[in-house]
């Protein structure tokens, strides 16, 4: 029952964050707007990207709610993978607009290494209590 | 490892439920005190600097402008704009009695497409006669300024290239100052020649809204050094007196508009870590207390097997001590996280100048947070542990029969 309620909140923290990632990134913490004209600043690349990451990790967030313990684990060691390697993507990976007081830099690269960090130790900690119990 | 802290462990771990509640309550402290007290230090930090920064003692500004722009944004927080005054109020300024020394600056806003997809302030200032700008910017580059040379306000991103375009006119970037954690981290500084250039660049381009004047008669603020012994306001009021169309203004007037509005700030970030304080304390008093009710045919188990009195109070407070270790810690990280992360976002929300204290004072900050979430958890539990410790066993195992 126990081991139930921790995994059930482990389950719930990392269906979360990975849907914060995917959604937030359109609507909390988005990169730059267009410009007056329409167009896209640089940032929209790397805000496509975090996007597109943020749906994949929500989609197997969702399926290792139903899937057997070991395949939760791997899905799991996924989602870590995935999260580590969106940190990067805006500004090192994908170039973000010039100015470090703009929405892109002040906002969307800081909030997407928030929640890539906190999806890291969540899953992190969600391997590592399988691990141990084998 | 000793017998209680391991018997602690196993509690703590054999209810996750609940340990994750009362952790959660724990962040929540921890989070509040050691993020509310970096937010107020950033603030006042940030505000050290810019002090250090302005150098001048009056700030002289073509009057019209004090109607048509914030100047006090324009001059200290870097917001783009432009202005500009007769340059032969610079010998009118050095002519007032108390002047020691005088600098021209001048101003001028990028296109929002030149290179940053946002607009830019451009600071000239004269080499010669400078003394507010070259002493920080020394800090990082010795070399001297030539034509089209710039040095980049910390925020100002550039390629490796290091050259940045204005109104067609490429310029390279010489060096980068260090951050200030105000808005004049995104302007860039140049000598007064580049930005002349710049400025009839804009003028040819039809981007200026002043076209009628030559660059080389004008300037847009004249910073003012009081020979010591005289009266600052005193000296700022004999200018406004006696040199037409100015407005000088003491530059700890400015800093005084900032420091007030951070001042209210301040206390507002006090009063909200002091209830969020006061919230947490009392419901980790009720959590715990529920807790302890909830376990008292436990307790009571226990103390028919052996366990003596002051055991049972050390068993008790080692939960909550270690729960309120994981939990100051992992608030601790989250708060410092987040206010590293956003700093930038932080300071353009507040519109206050924001920079983080120096390590040492961010650690010792930290491990003091830790310390009060351990004794807060510590004290709570102790109270519980005498109430549980008073009880009588039989009565308690008797309940219910």
């Amino acid at each position: 029952m126990n081991e139930e309620r921790s995994n059930g909140f482990l389950d719930f923290a990392i269906l979360f964050f990975t849907l914060l990632l995917c959604i937030g990134s359109q609507t909390l913490f988005p990169a730059c707007a267009p410009k007056p004209d329409g167009s896209w600043m640089m940032c929209h690349a790397s805000n496509l990207v975090v996007t597109g990451t943020g749906a994949i990790c929500s989609l197997l967030a969702f399926a290792r709610v139903f899937l057997s313990r070991r395949l939760k684990t791997i899905l799991s060691a996924a989602i870590f993978a995935v999260s580590f390697f969106t940190m990067p993507v805006p500004g090192y990976v994908l170039p973000l607009c010039r100015m470090a007081a703009m929405q892109c830099q002040a906002i969307f690269r800081p909030a997407v290494l928030f929640v890539g960090i906190l999806l890291c130790i969540v899953t992190g900690i969600d391997i590592w209590f399988r691990l141990r119990k084998g | 490892m000793d017998f209680i802290v391991k018997f602690a462990l196993q509690n703590i771990s054999r209810r996750p439920g609940r340990s994750i509640a009362v952790l959660l309550f724990s962040v929540l402290f921890a989070a509040a005190i050691f993020g509310g007290t970096l937010l107020i230090g950033s603030m006042q930090q940030g505000l050290r600097v810019l002090n250090s920064r302005l150098g001048a003692d009056i700030v002289v500004v073509p009057a019209a402008a004090k109607t048509k722009f914030n100047v006090n944004s324009v001059l200290l927080q870097g917001t783009p704009g432009y202005f500009y005054m007769e340059r032969k109020v610079l010998d009118d300024v050095t002519g007032i009695e108390g002047v020691e020394k005088v600098s021209p600056q001048l101003f001028l806003a990028s296109m929002t497409a030149d290179c940053c997809s946002a607009s830019l302030q451009i600071v000239g200032f004269d080499p010669r006669s400078d003394f507010a700008i070259q002493p920080w910017i020394r800090e990082t580059y010795g070399g001297l300024l030539g034509d089209g040379d710039i040095v980049a306000g910390s925020n100002v991103r550039f390629t490796d290239t290091r050259m940045l375009k204005f109104y067609d006119v490429n310029c390279k970037v010489a060096a980068q100052l260090a951050k200030t954690g105000s808005a004049l981290d995104n302007a860039i500084y140049a000598n007064e020649d580049t930005v002349k250039r710049l400025i009839a660049a804009s003028q040819k381009k039809g981007m200026n809204q002043y076209n009628s004047f030559d660059p080389a008669d004008v300037t847009s603020a004249v910073l003012v050094k009081v020979k010591d012994g005289y009266d600052i306001e005193k000296v700022a009021g004999e200018i406004n007196l006696h040199v037409r169309k100015v407005k000088a203004v003491a530059a700890k007037n400015l800093i005084s508009d900032v420091a007030s509005g951070l001042s209210g700030m301040s206390d507002m970030i006090g009063i909200c870590i002091g209830t969020i304080w006061i919230l947490c304390v009392l419901i980790m008093m009720i959590v715990f207390t529920m807790l302890m009710n909830e376990r008292t045919r436990e307790f009571a188990v226990l103390r028919v097997l052996g366990t003596s009195r002051s055991m049972l109070s050390r068993m008790v407070i080692s939960e909550a001590v270690l729960i309120n270790l994981a939990g100051g810690a992992v608030g601790i990280l989250l708060s410092f996280l987040f206010v590293m992360l956003f700093n930038t976002a932080i300071g353009n929300l507040l519109k206050v100048p924001f920079l983080m204290p120096s390590v040492s004072t961010i650690l010792l900050l930290a491990g003091a947070t830790l310390l009060i979430s351990i004794l807060a958890g510590g004290i709570i539990s102790a109270l519980s542990a005498k109430r549980i410790s008073n009880m009588d066993t039989s009565l308690i195992l008797r309940e219910g029969e």
